[in-house]
Formats: C-alpha cells, structure tokens, sequence
C-alpha cells in the first residue's frame, strides 16, 4: 500500500483522506471507499431495488467521485457529496433501464442466535414493523426515498437534501408530505 | 392495520422508521472493483492546466463523435441530469428564430444563490456577469431552479447571434429534465470530451432548445456554440461563439460545487 498509516491508530479524517487521494495516494481512496461502501450501496439499492443495478451504480459513483475529488471542497463533509454522486448515479440507471418494480423492502429475519434488539425495536411488535414495511413498500418511489434516507439510513436532514439534491427546506418539506402518505397508507383499511 | 402505528406522532412515526431492522442485500467488496478500475482507466484521465491550450488541443482530440459519422443511428440520447441532448437524422422544416433561451427574474448574485441553495459558480475567466437571472419551475421531484448568467459581447467574447451577450450560462439544479437539445445530424456536430475527469459535451450548429420555464415549455433555436457538463448536482450550459478549447477554459474556471 502506498498511503501512510494513520496517527497512533486513529482513522483519518474523511478530508485527510480526499486530500490525500487527491494527491495520489489510492490506499487513501481505498480506505474511503470500505468506509462508505456500504451505504452507498444502499443508498444506490433505495433508488434502483436491484442489487446489480445498485452495485454497478455505486461502483460507477465512486469512479466518478475520485476523478471529482478535485472539485471536493475540504471544508464540507465528504460523506453527503459522495452520496449525491451515488444517488444521482443510481437515479440516472434507473431511469435509462425504466425499472420500476424492483425488490421490496423486508425486515431483518430474527433468529434465536440474533444480538438482542434494541428497547425501541423489541418495543414496536413484529405485526407492527411489518406493516410499517408494507406501508413503505406501497408508497411511490420519491417518498420511499426520502423516508429510507432520513430514517432506514439514518442521514441527518442536512444529508438528506444533499443527497437528493435540494435545499433543505425542501426536503423536509418532501419528507413530511411523505409521511403524510405514509399516514394514509397506514389508515387505509386492511 | 394497527392502531398503535396510527396513534404515533410523526416524531414516533419517524422513530418507529429508524427502529425497523431492514433486510438489506448483501453490500459487494466495492473497494476491490472500484480500484482495478481507477487503476485500469486513470491513463486515459490527463490531468491538465487548462492554460496551457496546446495540451487541450490534444486532450480535444482525444474522443470525437462527429453527427456525420453516426449517420447510420436514428438517435442519440445523452442525458446530462438537468438537459437531455438528442441527435436526430434531420431537422424540420419550420424552426423558431434564433434568440435567447427565456431566463426568469433578474436578480442579484446573491439572490440567485438562495434560489440555487448554493453559491453560483461563476467563471473567473469571463468575471462577474452583467446581468443575472432565476428561475424556478415546479418539477414531479419539487421545485426546480435555473440561474442564468450573461456577459455581454466585447473583445475577445464575440456576440452570439441574434443575442448581444458574449456568453450566457444556465445552471440547471439537480437531475430534473428541464431542457432538452434537438441537434441536426445535416447541420449541427455533438463532441464528447474529458478533460481532467469532467465529461464535457460540446455541440455546435442549429438546435432547438426545449425549456421548461415558470411560464410553460419555451421553444428556442439556439445558433451559438454550446458546452454541457455536470458540476457536482448541477448541469451547466456555456454558450457563446468561441472555439471549444476556449469554452473549455471558461469552463475549467468555473467555482467548485
């Protein structure tokens, strides 16, 4: 590996990395790419529901954003400008295949060998989560977005709008006319 | 359904969301691909100063798609996020006359960056604009803003035809299509480009720029020299009368997103 060791152990700063990667340093580039992997990933597979799709997306992304890194300004954080390229990666896939019906979103299968949950998740019934999850599954694609970004993925609301690319006034508005919908899903009979 | 879910608050709604333990596909070692790729595809990737026009000379030449040559193709769709470009095989027999693409409000610089939600990037090698305008459209994703900028004509910035600006910029927010770019294989040529990792395309002759506006979709024959790329979650859109490498320039000179 051509990159430096971190200082006594501790993880670099995303922009440390950006900026060393910039200059050439790959393993740099590499180290970010396993730190965000994953929710690129999911990110990619929120807007595309195919795991092909998604991993080709994200993928692509991270391409992108290592020949972008130029343009990568230090004083802004690394994760929501590298989602952005994810997203509008993805979305530009989804649209050129015009796949809409893609995998639905399912809860976790617990089993015994399973980590306890959490007080919030043992708190919400199995009968309850899993009509939370037909209810998103039945909402349109934009609001399943918006709902997945800012709750299944945990961005904050700053992240949120960066990642689809809109004010953030904007986007809480997006998520609260999502829940909204969400709500009407959750009051139609069964 | 349960009542339990129906009596949550949002703020519960949104908790009982966080809580939900999703079956997610498994995440694939996008690590190793990703750096075969960067490490297979970075000799084609120059990095370059742009001040230095010979070497874009060569970089310009480096790819080329030249409408005469994929005469055999019906169309050829590109989609920017923001603008679509089309080639098709002729163009009609009626179009609009040449003039400026519709623009929205005047406005301030600083104006025009609240409606953006960024700072708009303006390039240093053509200075501040002259004039400055917004304008938004309400999109299926949300609304949508368009800043555009204008120079007028002077020396070394000649007029674009029927317009008395040197060179006007769009900044299109985000991936909605809201323009879209008919090019006439018989008259017009569309050139792809890469220049330090950006992808630049470059169209030049007679097309019909369809925009949607505030005001409803607006029909323009565009005659000048454009330049399309995407900065970060922006399209942006150059045109003027000058040659590629010159737009390139202004382009490369563009703020950061």
């Amino acid at each position: 590996m051509k990159g430096k060791a971190p200082v006594e152990g501790r993880p670099l700063e995303d922009v440390e990395l950006a900026r060393r990667a910039r200059e050439g340093d790959d393993a740099a580039y590499e180290d970010l790419v396993k730190r965000y992997g994953q929710i690129a990933f999911r990110v990619a597979w929120l807007v595309t529901r195919d795991r092909g799709e998604a991993e080709d997306a994200a993928q692509e992304a991270f391409v992108k954003a290592y020949y972008a890194l130029p343009r990568f300004r230090p004083d802004s954080p690394f994760r929501p400008w590298l989602l952005k390229i994810v997203a509008n990666e993805a979305r530009n896939r989804a649209r050129s295949t015009r796949r809409r019906q893609g995998l639905a979103l399912r809860a976790a299968a617990v089993s015994d060998g399973d980590a306890a949950p959490s007080p919030e998740t043992a708190a919400l019934a199995v009968a309850d989560r899993e009509t939370l999850i037909a209810a998103l599954n039945a909402l349109p694609p934009p609001d399943r977005e918006v709902i997945g970004y800012r709750f299944l993925l945990g961005l904050s609301e700053s992240e949120t709008a960066d990642v689809l690319g809109v004010r953030q006034g904007t986007a809480k508005s997006r998520l609260s006319r999502a829940m909204a919908r969400l709500r009407a899903v959750l009051e139609e009979p069964a | 359904m349960s009542e339990r879910l129906r009596a949550m608050s949002d703020e519960d709604l949104g908790a009982a969301l966080s809580s939900l333990d999703i079956e997610w596909p498994s995440t694939p070692a996008l690590h190793t691909a990703v750096m075969a790729r960067g490490a297979s595809e970075r000799p084609a990737i120059v990095h370059l100063r742009l001040s230095r026009p010979k070497r874009i000379m060569l970089i310009a030449a480096a790819t080329v798609l030249l409408l005469a040559g994929a005469a055999v193709a019906a169309k050829i769709v590109i989609d920017l996020g923001g603008v679509v470009v089309e080639v098709t095989p002729s163009r009609p027999g009626i179009l609009p006359t040449p003039s400026i693409a519709p623009t929205g409000e005047p406005v301030t610089l600083e104006e025009a960056a609240v409606t953006l939600g960024r700072e708009v990037p303006v390039p240093s090698g053509l200075g501040p604009p002259d004039r400055v305008w917004a304008d938004e459209v309400f999109a299926e994703k949300g609304d949508v803003a368009r800043v555009t900028l204008a120079w007028h004509a002077r020396q070394g910035l000649p007029e674009i035809s029927n317009t008395r600006y040197g060179a006007v910029l769009m900044v299109f927010e985000g991936d909605t299509d809201l323009a879209s770019k008919d090019l006439y294989e018989d008259t017009g040529v569309l050139q792809f480009e890469r220049v330090d990792g950006v992808d630049y395309y470059w169209t030049t002759g007679t097309h019909l720029l369809e925009l949607l506006t505030s005001d409803g979709v607006a029909y323009v024959r565009v005659e000048g020299n454009v330049l399309l790329w995407r900065d970060g979650l922006h399209t942006m859109r150059l045109e003027t009368s000058l040659p590629m490498t010159e737009a390139l320039r202004i382009a490369a000179s563009t703020g950061t997103p």
